[in-house]
């Protein structure tokens, strides 16, 4: 135990002698470890939600930009051709609310509860795992509401319009939602509620505009009238002080995504490359610490070391130098999100074989000198 | 021999590093043209804000205010993002940008916009006012063209110019009379300072990230060509006692390994644009070709000249150690 621990001291003082060497593998590995999880973390959770959209790309969805234009006036002519269009199944909407707790519940820290509201048929094209959904695809559209998987209370009662919603029953863990407006996630901490059509005509104007905004069309469906009545609604809506920009869904999102992986390819790129110049580093000063330090090393074998503790002192400098920085961004990111946190795992399990492999090089390289 | 195949990897690394610093050093200039609204005069950013405006006021004041832009043959550009109609709304009567030239009740449909389309199918416009029609489709500049804008409209009572403006001046007495008119329109204006080429550098994190892992990577490679030359120490000494000073031995050294650092840089350039139009999906742009041919050049001239400081230090350091030793 002893010699084990004067082992380990040894590599501590390895890196106090090549401290310079050290410091600059050190820095280097935790910048890089970093630079690759933050963008392995943003590439998988756009690619997660990309894959999310893949359904309602297929059907050629049409979602909206919104700008304001300032002239407001109340004119429900687009909510009628909305609700027109999502009983003919030829668009669909959602709400999302926050509930902030009240009375008892309330407390300083306390956070609100993110409920999302399904309206139309075709609304089963934006989540997955969510009960009700036919064989044919269509969304039933009984008045319901349930509780993500992780949902921290054991049911939670709300008001839209004119219903009166209870949630009690669990959403399944795969249970998750896509929005073509950039979000989209697990379903875990959210409350989610279907709703028929008719919910539009007895909510307040606020919530008819975010309705109305969040409303995704299918224009290239086969009824000739379905890019007349996309006309008509963004016609009506403008009259009523809201511009609402057309947007492609097939078209647009991949062009997002294509930027998103040019952009992290070069930090990925990047990172890799400078990965590789440190391990050539880490192989030079490898091979010179074993240079110098051979002397010691036969006479310490020939007096009875095996070669596994004499390689204890290797495995605490490489723990160090290499092991500690990885580690890093799996501290750092722990807090951000999921998908983060996985990239860094993903770079620690990475520098974990980086480590035993540079572990049996240097092996192979003592055996050598050792003439075994 | 392993020697020669590590000091080649670590070249053609450095200049992958060196050919993704040139593309994202492209991304700074883009966003400095984004930031000019495709214009190449000197100009001055505002932000103009809402105060609403005044109906019966609006035909002359916004006449009041062209008036002042020919007078001084000045080009103003206004570009919204949801906080006015999706419409670009401009004034260019000295023909100095890319605007069109359009009347009050003349609007242009945005190529490949929904506008577009149903321009088209010859039914109104359904974002513009009922006095105001489309004549045609207009291509803008590649650089403003992702934005969700939908027509080209001139400055008018009916296109007021809301939300991020470009004015073709710097003159401050200039700016101050636009910002007075702007203030009669009831209108909140903010003045910015056009974007500086330092500025843009700063707020683009890719360019400083790729320079920083490029220098890192510089460092990275000095240290292990440093210790590969330790382990040379007895060639260099052998050619030291032949007479060569450490100035000789490093320009010897490097004309040696001028021909592998060349095809190591070409090798790393050519596969960075590779795997960069494989990630893109297309061909790299013009000004992305020529950054990356320059990059790899400058990368070239700074690879010879580091690998030739480092092979004087390190062989003026070991003679000087063998001397002390004897």
């Amino acid at each position: 135990m002893r010699t084990l621990w004067h082992e380990i001291t040894a590599g501590l003082l390895l890196v106090k002698r090549n401290f310079f060497h050290s410091a600059t593998i050190f820095v280097l590995i935790a910048l890089t470890s970093t630079i690759i999880a933050l963008n392995l973390g943003d590439v998988l959770a756009q690619g997660m939600n990309y894959m999310r959209g893949k359904q309602l790309r297929d059907q050629q969805a049409t979602y909206f930009q919104i700008a304001y234009p300032g002239v407001e006036k109340h004119d429900l002519t687009a909510m009628k051709i909305l609700r027109k269009e999502i009983k003919a199944d030829r668009a669909f909407t959602y709400i999302e609310m926050q509930v902030h707790p009240t009375g008892e519940e309330q407390e300083f820290n306390a956070k609100p509860t993110h409920i999302i509201v399904l309206i139309g048929h075709r609304a089963s094209l934006m989540v997955s795992e969510v009960p009700g959904i036919a064989s044919s695809g269509k969304l039933d559209l009984t008045p319901r509401a349930y509780l993500g998987a992780s949902f921290p209370h054991q049911s939670f009662a709300f008001t839209v319009g004119n219903y009166k919603l209870t949630a009690t029953k669990r959403l399944p863990y795969a249970a998750a939602y896509f929005s073509p407006h950039g979000t989209g996630e697990k379903l875990d901490n959210y409350v989610l509620a279907v709703l028929p059509p008719d919910v539009l005509t007895h909510i307040d104007d606020q919530m008819i505009q975010v309705a109305e905004g969040n409303s995704i069309f299918f224009p290239h469906s086969k009824n000739t009238s379905a890019q007349l009545n996309l006309y008509a609604y963004i016609s009506a809506a403008q009259k009523n002080g809201v511009s609402l920009i057309p947007v492609d869904l097939a078209t647009s999102q991949p062009t997002i995504f294509r930027q998103l992986l040019v952009r992290t390819s070069i930090y990925i790129i990047a990172a890799f490359a400078l990965v590789f110049l440190v391990l050539m580093l880490f192989w030079a000063i490898s091979s010179s610490i074993v240079r110098s330090d051979i002397c010691e090393f036969s006479i310490r074998h020939a007096f009875g070391a095996p070669l596994p503790l004499l390689m204890c002192r290797f495995a605490a400098f490489l723990a160090i130098t290499l092991l500690l920085p990885a580690a890093i961004p799996v501290i750092l990111t722990a807090h951000i999100n999921w998908y983060y946190s996985v990239a860094s795992s993903l770079v620690l399990v990475m520098s974990v074989v980086i480590y035993l492999s540079a572990l049996l090089y240097a092996n192979v390289s003592l055996r050598k000198m050792l003439l075994l | 021999m392993r020697r020669s195949v590590s000091t080649t990897i670590s070249l053609f690394l450095l200049s992958i590093l060196c050919a993704l610093v040139s593309v994202s050093g492209t991304w700074v200039h883009l966003d400095r043209t984004e930031a000019s609204f495709a214009i190449s005069e000197p100009y001055t950013h505002l932000q103009v804000t809402s105060g609403g405006l005044i109906e019966k006021d609006a035909p002359e004041k916004t006449q009041k205010l062209k008036q002042f832009l020919s007078q001084h043959s000045l080009a103003l550009i206004a570009i919204s993002y949801a906080e006015s109609n999706p419409s670009i709304v401009g004034f260019d009567p000295a023909h100095k940008t890319w605007f069109p030239q359009l009347s009050d009740t003349q609007a242009l449909a945005i190529t490949g916009t929904y506008s577009a389309q149903v321009w088209k199918t010859h039914k109104k416009n359904p974002y513009l006012p009922r006095e105001v029609s489309i004549i045609g489709t207009f291509t803008l500049p590649p650089s403003i063209s992702y934005r969700s804008n939908q027509v080209v409209q001139q400055l008018s009572p009916y296109a007021l110019p809301l939300g991020n403006v470009v004015v073709s001046t710097t003159n401050s007495n200039l700016l101050g009379e636009l910002a007075e008119l702007l203030h009669q329109m009831h209108f909140r204006v903010r003045l910015f300072k056009p974007l500086k080429l330092t500025e843009a550098i700063i707020q683009n994190p890719t360019f400083l990230v790729t320079v920083a892992l490029y220098v890192f990577g510089l460092i990275a490679s000095i240290l292990v060509w440093g210790s590969q030359l330790q382990t040379q120490a007895h060639e260099l000494l052998i050619h030291h006692e032949y007479g060569g000073t450490p100035w000789r031995i490093s320009l010897e050294r490097t004309r040696i390994h001028l021909p592998t650092l060349l095809i190591s840089c070409l090798c790393g350039t050519c596969l960075t644009a590779l795997l960069l139009c494989t990630a893109s999906g297309h061909a790299l742009s013009r000004i992305e070709n020529i950054a990356i041919l320059i990059g790899a050049a400058v990368n070239t001239c700074i690879l010879t000249l580091a690998s030739l400081l480092t092979s004087y230090i390190h062989a003026c350091v070991i003679i000087k150690t063998h001397k002390e030793g004897r």
